[in-house]
C-alpha cells in the first residue's frame, strides 16, 4: 500500500470509528437539569454534536450514524429548558443560535420561543458581555445564521482584534490564539461553504492560510491532537492550495490524529489522555470534543479530493 | 464616632497589608500575590491622589520602579497571557516613583512594538485598558483600537443577567479606567448596572462587592441620595473597631474567570471604603 494509499484508508476507517464511538457514547451528551455553572456546562456538547451534524449535513455528508446521532440530539435538545439557560446568562446566544440553526436545518419547530431570543437580541441583552474577539465572531455568526442580519455585518471587525489580525508573533501563540484563529476561519467560510474573500481583502486571506499552515507544522510537533485537529479542518474551510512542503505538513499531522486514536474510535487530546484510554481509564469529557472535530475533519476529507 | 473617624484606621490596615504583600512578592513572586497588588492598584489608579492614597500609592509606585527595573515585570508579563493588563497597570505606577527613569520601560516597549506582548486572545475590555495604560507609558500599543464602543451597552445590559461575580466588578473598574484616561467619552458613561450591584451588594451584606461599588458610584457612576444611607449603614456594620482591614463576606462570589484571593480582595475593599468615607459622610450631613 502507498503512503496516500495508507493516509486514504485510515482517514476512512476513522471516519466511521469516529462516529461509532459518539453513537455509541450518546448518552453522555445528555443534558443535566443542574442550574447554575453546571447547566451551561452540560448543554455545551450538545451544542457542539449539532454543531457537528449539522455541518456534515450541509456538505451533503449523512449515513445511517449521522442519521440516529441527528434523530438523538434533536430529542435530547427538546428536553432542554433554553428560555431559562438564556436568561442565566449571556454567553447562551451561541448556543440557542445553534440549537435553532439545527433545528431548521433539520426542517423542525424549535425548542424554545423564537420570539424570547429575539426580545433578548432586540433588548441588547447579548451584548452586555465582554467576550474576546473571536466569541463576538461566532455569536455574530452563529445569529447571523438563523437570520439575524445585524451581527454577521460585525465579522470582520471583530476579526480585526484577534490574536491573527493583531498580528500576534508565531512565537507567542497560545493555545486560546490558535483557537481564536481556526474559529475565525469557521465563521469567516461559513464551515468552508463561502470564501473568506466576501469578508476580507486578498491579502489578509493569503497571510491566514500561511499561518495555518505554520501553526500546524509547529502543532505537529505538539502533544495537542485538539488544536491539530481543528488546524487541519481550516485547511479544508479556506482552501489551503497544496504543494509538496504543504502535502508533507498536513500528512504529518493526519498521522499524528491517527496515533492519537483510542481502540474503541475516539481521538485523544493528548498523549497522556491516550493511555488513560487504552487502560480504559479516560472519561467522555476528556474525548468528546477532539473525537467530534475529527470525525468533521475525516469525514470532509473523504468526501474531497484534496490530497 | 464619625464615618471619617475610621480612616486612618482603615489607612493603617492597608499600609501595613499592602507592604507585607509587596515584600512577599519581591521575595518570592507568584500569581497569586501579583493579582492580589493588582486589584489594590485597580481601585488606587482611580483615585485622584487624595491625602489618604499618598502613602499607598508611593508604596506601590517604588515597587513597580523596582521590579520594571529588575525586569520582574516583563518576566511575569511574557510568562502568563492573564498578566498583561496588571503589568500594563504597573507600568503605569512606576512612572510616579522618584526611581523610575524612562529608560526603564525600554523592554516592555519592544517586547509591546515586537508584537511579542499585549496581542493573545483576551476580552476586548482588558486588551483596550491594557493599550490605554501602556501608550501612557510610551509604549506603543497598536492593539486594543477598538474605538470608542458603547460602554454603556457592554456594562449596562450586564444587569439583565440572572447571575453576576466579580468578574462583573472587574468589568466595571475597567469601564471607569477607560472614562478616566479619556478612552470614553462621558456621554458612554454607565450607570445602571454599577447601582444594581450596588443594591445586590446591600441585600446579601456583602461588604467586598459594597465597598468597591461604593467608590466606583461616588467617583465615577453617580450614587443615588436615595441609596446613600443604607450603603452608610452597611458600611458602618462592618467597620473593623481597631486597625484590621474589611471582613470576609460570608455570601462573596467568586469567577473563575480572574484569579484573585480573599486577601487581595479584602485589601482592594478596605482601601475603596477608605476612600469614600469622607464623601458618604460629607453628603450624609448635607
Amino acid at each position: 500500500m502507498s503512503r496516500s494509499e495508507f493516509i486514504k484508508s485510515q482517514i476512512s476507517s476513522l471516519a466511521k470509528a469516529t462516529l461509532k464511538w459518539l453513537w455509541t457514547n450518546s448518552g453522555s451528551f445528555k443534558h443535566s437539569n443542574l442550574t447554575g455553572k453546571e447547566l451551561n456546562w452540560q448543554v455545551k456538547p450538545l451544542g457542539e454534536l449539532s454543531f457537528m451534524l449539522m455541518t456534515l449535513k450541509r456538505h451533503g455528508i449523512r449515513n445511517r450514524l449521522t442519521d440516529r446521532l441527528t434523530a438523538y440530539a434533536l430529542e435530547e435538545a427538546n428536553t432542554v429548558d433554553w428560555q431559562e439557560l438564556a436568561a442565566y446568562d449571556s454567553s447562551a446566544a451561541t448556543t440557542l443560535a445553534v440549537i435553532a440553526d439545527f433545528f431548521m436545518t433539520e426542517g423542525r419547530p424549535l425548542p424554545f420561543e423564537r420570539s424570547y431570543l429575539d426580545l433578548l437580541s432586540d433588548m441588547g441583552y447579548f451584548r452586555g458581555m465582554d467576550r474576546p474577539a473571536y466569541g463576538e465572531m461566532e455569536m455574530a455568526y452563529s445569529l447571523g445564521r438563523i437570520g439575524d442580519p445585524r451581527y454577521e455585518a460585525s465579522l470582520a471587525a471583530w476579526f480585526a482584534h484577534t490574536p491573527f489580525c493583531l498580528r500576534q508573533h508565531p512565537a507567542r501563540y497560545c493555545i486560546d490564539d490558535l483557537y481564536s484563529l481556526t474559529h475565525a476561519v469557521y465563521y469567516l467560510t461559513d464551515m468552508g461553504l463561502r470564501d473568506a474573500t466576501q469578508f476580507l481583502d486578498a491579502e489578509t486571506v493569503t497571510r491566514m492560510k500561511n499561518e495555518i499552515v505554520l501553526l500546524t507544522a509547529v502543532m505537529v510537533r505538539a502533544d495537542n491532537a485538539d488544536a491539530l485537529g481543528e488546524l487541519a479542518l481550516c485547511w479544508l474551510l479556506c482552501g489551503i492550495e497544496i504543494n509538496e512542503l504543504r502535502r508533507t505538513i498536513l500528512n504529518q499531522a493526519l498521522r499524528r490524529l491517527f496515533v492519537a486514536a483510542t481502540p474503541d474510535g475516539a481521538i485523544a487530546p493528548t498523549s497522556k489522555v491516550l493511555a488513560h484510554a487504552k487502560s480504559s481509564q479516560s472519561n467522555f469529557g476528556e474525548l468528546y470534543h477532539t473525537t467530534l472535530v475529527c470525525a468533521m475533519l475525516f469525514h470532509l476529507l473523504t468526501k474531497r479530493t484534496y490530497l | 464616632m464619625t464615618l471619617s473617624d475610621s480612616v486612618p484606621k482603615l489607612l493603617a490596615a492597608s499600609q501595613e497589608e499592602l507592604e507585607k504583600l509587596l515584600d512577599e512578592f519581591e521575595g518570592s513572586p507568584s500569581l497569586d500575590a501579583f493579582f492580589d497588588i493588582g486589584a489594590t492598584a485597580e481601585i488606587l489608579s482611580l483615585d485622584r491622589r487624595s491625602e489618604e492614597t499618598t502613602p499607598l500609592v508611593g508604596m506601590l509606585s517604588n515597587a513597580a520602579a523596582r521590579w520594571l527595573w529588575s525586569g520582574i515585570l516583563e518576566d511575569v508579563a511574557f510568562a502568563s497571557v492573564g498578566c498583561v493588563y496588571h503589568t500594563a497597570l504597573l507600568c503605569y505606577f512606576a512612572q510616579y516613583s522618584d526611581k523610575y527613569h524612562p529608560s526603564d520601560i525600554k523592554t516592555i516597549k519592544r517586547l509591546s512594538e515586537g508584537r511579542l506582548l499585549g496581542r493573545s486572545d483576551l476580552p476586548l475590555l482588558t486588551q483596550e485598558v491594557t493599550a490605554a495604560y501602556l501608550s501612557r507609558c510610551q509604549v506603543s500599543a497598536t492593539f486594543g483600537v477598538s474605538g470608542k464602543r458603547d460602554l454603556a451597552t457592554l456594562i449596562d445590559k450586564r444587569a439583565l443577567r440572572a447571575r453576576s461575580d466579580e468578574y462583573d466588578i472587574m468589568a466595571i473598574i475597567m469601564c471607569a479606567q477607560l472614562v478616566q484616561l479619556g478612552c470614553a467619552s462621558y456621554e458612554s458613561r454607565v450607570r445602571l448596572f454599577p447601582r444594581t450591584l450596588l443594591i445586590e451588594s446591600v441585600r446579601s451584606d456583602n461588604i467586598n462587592w459594597l465597598s468597591a461599588l461604593t467608590f466606583l458610584c461616588v467617583r465615577m457612576f453617580g450614587l443615588p441620595p436615595w441609596l446613600r444611607s443604607a450603603v452608610v449603614e452597611r458600611a458602618i456594620t462592618h467597620l473593623p473597631e481597631g486597625v484590621g482591614l474589611l471582613p470576609w463576606p460570608q455570601s462573596d462570589k467568586e469567577s473563575d474567570l480572574i484569579q484573585r484571593t480573599a486577601r487581595g480582595l479584602r485589601l482592594r475593599s478596605t482601601v475603596a471604603l477608605m476612600l469614600c468615607l469622607n464623601d458618604l459622610e460629607n453628603s450624609d450631613h448635607g
